[in-house]
């Protein structure tokens, strides 16, 4: 009894932490997408330069003209709720060591997640026996 | 199918109760945890930078310009603060544990003296 409570308890552990990798993956995926959108955007502000009118979303679907007063420098967040003035060049250098450091962390995730997967695989046969026989029990 | 003894209901009952307090003191220490990374990812960047640098910090939607160094002040407090906190739910988490399992050890014989009665 006490084997068969310690195979289930241990294919429950290990699905909800297959869960939460793959939830990890999901938001990492999509961050790092978000920063390389970013990048590109700030490649194009020098293109843009200060006279061309350029729409700025303010929700809603909703848009208003504007001018971009400064193409050398933007704001970056750094977590943490602070921001902080840089250079396009050194807010793009910022931004490649997060998703560097992003797609790293993506790796880690992923081999962890196929672990715990050929984990759950090797306990499914056993789990699956257990159910059977509880089903022959009535 | 036997119904369980009121008494059992009751240790299963606690012992419910308790896995739901652990799994939430969990919860909440990861994303302290997370917090805790944040702030000190911040720190390492605003070391970086050199003292003139313009820093921005928010307030709700709007972004103020602060000082640098304050600003690195306020997030060392934050994240002792934070690593305090953490400590402390991590101490909780260890109690909650010895609970459960003297819990189950509780449930295990009542079980069995249930089951030695049946037999």
């Amino acid at each position: 009894m006490e084997e068969t409570e310690r195979i289930l308890e241990e294919y429950e552990l290990y699905r909800a932490q297959a869960e939460v990798y793959r939830q990890n993956l999901d938001l990492l995926n999509a961050n790092i997408l978000d920063l390389m959108v970013v990048k590109e955007s700030l490649d194009q502000i020098k293109e843009i330069g200060t006279d061309n009118e350029v729409l700025v979303p303010i929700g809603g679907g909703t848009l208003v003209k504007a001018k971009i007063i400064d193409t050398e420098k933007v704001i970056v967040g750094l977590g943490a709720d602070v921001s902080v003035k840089k250079t396009i060049s050194d807010a793009k250098g910022y931004l490649e060591n997060r998703i560097s450091w992003m797609e790293k962390t993506r790796n880690e995730t992923t081999e962890r997640l196929q672990y715990i997967l050929s984990k759950l695989e090797e306990i499914t046969p056993k789990v699956q026996q257990i159910l059977a026989q509880a089903q022959e029990r009535g | 199918m036997e119904q369980i003894p009121p008494n059992l209901q009751h240790q299963l009952a606690q012992f419910q109760g308790l896995q739901q307090q652990l799994q939430t003191t969990t919860n909440q220490r990861v994303q302290l945890e997370l917090q805790m990374k944040e702030v000190e990812r911040a720190l390492e960047e605003l070391g970086k930078l050199e003292d003139e640098a313009e820093v921005y910090k928010s307030i709700g939607a709007l972004l103020v310009k602060g000082d640098k160094n304050k600003i690195q002040e306020e997030l060392s407090d934050k994240k002792e603060t934070l690593a305090l906190r953490v400590k402390t739910l991590k101490k909780q988490e260890e109690k909650l544990q010895t609970r459960l399992k003297e819990m189950q050890a509780k449930i295990q014989e009542t079980l069995k003296g249930y089951q030695q009665r049946a037999g």
